[in-house]
């Protein structure tokens, strides 16, 4: 799958798997990857910072839409309504089973098979390899596609970009939108620079 | 004691919006809740018939939940 990635790419998708595991969410979605392609320079993130999309914005967003280990502020305070206080019990999940205990804890609907398919036994804080979400495969499908249109080998970031400016929409997009810009509008500028630069 | 008083008026907040998402969240943060406690019991060498007895369901139901991990 990540044989005709560039080195960049690659790193991107690397640093996605870093951006999961900083928010304590068992899987690489589209909102990972995004925070992965975001840290780069190209013409697409210049687009993208342009219309307001930058790293830390989309990080904090995300901090909002899902929060740590999957709860976001919301579901805070819904919890804490019935009087159930996230942070305590966090606290004491920590005091017995180790730093983001219950952040980490493996949930059911999640399936921890990695991108091939194959069933994981083993977890490690470190050395996880995190399962990409549905979305998140179907990004690097369309990335894959996007490359093979434009006839390169090589699979780079801004089409990994393209990849995740996905119509059907995805956590990507929801986050760029929310961030005020406008995918389709990106994705068509970033189509026309590159067309230029062809 | 000032935050119980404001828990206790949010308790009974009508808005469904914060009740449904409440109960949501609850559901999750029980089975984050479950996973934890269920490693930590096989870890201390609970059978999966006991694990299933404390939950209230079968150890059959247990293990095909927890067992592939």
């Amino acid at each position: 799958m990540f044989e005709r990635f560039t080195a960049d790419a690659r790193q991107a998708v690397a640093r996605a798997q870093h951006e999961a595991l900083a928010f304590a969410h068992p899987w690489i979605g589209t909102e990972h990857l995004l925070l992965g392609v975001l840290a780069a320079d190209t013409p697409g993130v210049a687009l993208l910072a342009e219309a307001g999309v930058t790293r830390s914005a989309a990080r904090l967003a995300l901090d909002q839409f899902v929060g740590r280990g999957g709860f976001c502020e919301r579901d805070a305070a819904a919890l804490h309504s019935v009087g159930i206080d996230l942070a305590q019990v966090r606290h004491a999940a920590k005091a017995s089973f180790g730093p983001s205990a219950l952040d980490r804890a493996p949930v059911r609907r999640c399936r921890r098979r990695s991108l091939f398919g194959h069933y994981r036994q083993q977890r490690d804080a470190t050395t996880e390899k995190l399962p990409f979400m549905p979305r998140a495969k179907r990004a690097l499908e369309r990335a894959s596609m996007e490359a093979e249109r434009s006839r390169h080998d090589q699979l780079d970031l801004d089409q990994l970009l393209l990849g995740l400016l996905d119509p059907k929409g995805n956590m990507a997009v929801e986050l760029i939108q929310h961030l005020g810009a406008n995918p389709e509008v990106v994705c068509a500028q970033l189509r026309a620079r590159r067309d230029d630069a062809a | 004691m000032t935050e119980s008083v404001d828990t206790a008026a949010a308790a009974t907040s009508q808005d469904p919006q914060v009740g449904l998402q409440a109960v949501a969240a609850l559901r999750r943060l029980a089975e984050r809740l479950e996973a934890l406690q269920v490693d930590n019991a096989r870890r201390h060498g609970w059978s999966w018939q006991q694990i299933g007895q404390a939950l209230g369901v079968s150890k059959q139901a247990v293990h095909k939940k927890h067992g592939g991990r």
